[in-house]
Formats: structure tokens, sequence, C-alpha cells
């Protein structure tokens, strides 16, 4: 039997792709985003070129007597303390193929390079083993600390589920165009295994979570709409506040009319009781 | 690469594949590259269509 006390400090998150892994997802415990599932796993061993993993299934799960929420914090608070690696694809390509010092004057270093316009920049997001670093998208202090280097929303394409690749938003990308191309590489070069999305991401530096690209207008819309819902609601509760102000306001008026009545009723009562009695005649009159 | 000397049921040896990155990368770059052209000959074209229909009025 499994000690989750035992385990916790070991558990880690790997982000698959729901469709290409429906057998090995099936006895395990998943959290869904969009086309992804996120899976839970025990680290066993790590070295500098891989790490062994135990995936948590319900099974064990259960034999530790925790629900999926405590799996889930404990790997994410795991996840936090470690180190992520965000560097830009160029110089991460330089290293890997231009140790020595990148050619001068060679066609194809530009072909294999991506460009250096500050405009086109292009950058890799993973774990320092570069093995299921995807799951970095789900670090929240990594997605922060990014956006605010970046100035703010930025752009997630779903490389791998090894290492996804961000890109600086820009006013006038096209998520469906961007779309088919995550696509065609995915069909092209993509593994089954290490295929991560069909979809790109952005993610959303004010609400702190990762949106679908394509959805990012709808959801802008909605949030428009529940503003102006909002600011509705609180203008119908000020007037409603208003009312019940001036309902307060006319009781408090009619108390005053009534208690003034009452008085008037009292003045003249004492007169009347003070008041000699009148003639015959004028009280006729009084009365006509 | 991790050695296959602990067994543990279950468990999967995941490592890092260079080749594959590489072929990644440079699908990406070259896809990014190509969206770029195709963005920039967007604007170029918008801004033809704009001075030619600036000068029809």
């Amino acid at each position: 039997m499994m000690n989750f006390e035992d385990l916790k400090d070991s558990l880690t998150v790997k982000v698959v792709n729901t469709e290409n892994n429906k057998d090995y997802l099936a006895d395990k415990p998943t959290e869904q985003i969009e086309d992804m599932s996120v899976v839970f796993a025990a680290v066993v061993k790590e070295t500098d070129e891989g790490r062994m993993t135990l995936p948590i299934t319900n099974e064990i799960m259960e034999s530790m007597g925790v629900e999926q929420q405590q799996l889930k914090e404990a790997a994410m608070n795991n996840l936090a303390e470690q180190d992520y690696s965000f560097k830009s694809m160029r110089d991460v390509l330089v290293g890997m193929m231009f140790p020595d010092g990148v050619p001068e004057n060679d066609p194809m270093v530009d072909m294999m390079l991506p460009p250096e316009d500050p405009d086109m920049q292009m950058y890799v997001l993973s774990n320092e083993q570069n093995v299921n670093g995807a799951s970095e998208i789900l670090n929240q202090k990594a997605m922060d600390e990014i956006a605010e280097k970046l100035g703010g929303d930025f752009v997630v394409l779903p490389s791998s589920v090894h290492e996804t690749i961000v890109l600086p938003l820009k006013d006038d990308m096209e998520p469906g165009v961007m779309e088919n191309m995550v696509q065609e590489i995915n069909s092209g070069v993509v593994s089954a295994e290490d295929k991560l999305s069909d979809h790109v991401f952005q993610y959303d530096s004010e609400s702190h979570e990762l949106v679908r690209m394509d959805k990012m207008e709808e959801r802008k819309q909605e949030k428009e709409t529940s503003v102006e819902k909002s600011d509705k609601s609180q203008d119908d509760r000020g007037d409603k506040k208003a009312e019940v102000k001036t309902a307060v306001k006319d009781e408090k008026g009619q108390k005053s009319l009534k208690d003034r009545i009452s008085n008037k009723q009292e003045e003249v009562a004492k007169k009347e009781a003070t008041r000699e009695p009148a003639t015959q005649k004028s009280k006729k009159i009084a009365i006509g | 690469m991790i050695d296959n000397s602990t067994y543990i049921p279950g468990a999967s040896n995941d490592f890092f594949s260079d080749e594959a990155y590489k072929e990644r990368m440079a699908a990406y770059i070259k896809g990014i590259r190509k969206y770029r052209l195709k963005e920039a000959a967007n604007v170029e074209s918008k801004k033809k269509a704009d001075r030619i229909g600036g000068g029809a009025l």
C-alpha cells in the first residue's frame, strides 16, 4: 500500500492529448483542458537525460485514501517550486546546433534559425529536463512571469507534450490561420505520443487563465456583457435604494403630517374645552 | 538515458529526443515565417487597396 505523505513531494503533472491517449487515460484521475488531459505521476528517478515516472491510477489514488484535489494541490505546489525553462528559440537552437558559434555568411543558418527580428521572437517554454515540459502551462508563477516579461498576454503554440512555443501577442494575429499551422505540423512531424493539442492558446494575463485563442473574442464579449449587466444591476440597485430612501422619507413625511394633524387636533380639543359655550346661532353658523 | 535496472510495474521512461525536438522547431520556424510573410502580404495589399480607394475619392 502506498502512503500519500511519502509520495506527495515527488508528485508531478503531465499534459497529454486526450484523443491519442484514450486507453492510457482510462484508469487514471484526469483533468480536462480543451483537447488535453492532465494526469498525475510520481517521479521515481531523474537524470539529465530523462526521468522515470509512475502514473497515478485510480487504484493507487484509492489505496492512498486521497481525493483528486489533494493530488492536484500537491502536484501544483511541486510544479511551482521547480525551475522552468523559458528561452529564446534562437538561443536554444544555436546551443544545440552550433555549440562552437554561429558560422558567418552561411545562408543555411538563416533557414535553420528563427529570425533575430524582435517582432518575430519565438520562445520555448519547458522544464529543466525538456521532458513532459508542456506541463509548465499549468505553472501560474511561470505564466505570470512570462506575461510580465513580454508585456501582457501571449500566445502558446502546443508544439508537443515536452515543450510549448510562446509568441508575444500581436493585435493582427489570426487564430484560425495559426491553428491550421499547428494542425499541419502536428500531422506532419509530431508523433502521436508527442502530440499535445490542435488548438492555439492565449494566456490572459488579467484573469491569469489559458484560453483557446479562437474563443478570446467571444470571451471578451461575454465579459463586456457581464460588466454591462453588473453595471445595470448596480444602477437598478441604486434606483431601488433611491426608491427605498424616498419611501422612508415619505413615511417620515407622513409621520410628521400625522403628528401635525394629531397636534392640531389636540390644540383644537384644548381650545374647545376652555372656550365658553357658544350661542345657538353661532353654533348654527359654525356648523353651516 | 535512465537505466532499466529499476523495474517498477506501470512506470515509464520519458526522455528527450534531440532529433524530434529539432524537427518540431524547424517546422515551427518555417510555419511562423510563412505566417508572417502572409501577414505582411495582407497588410501590403490592404494598404494598396486603401490607396486605390483614396484615389477614387
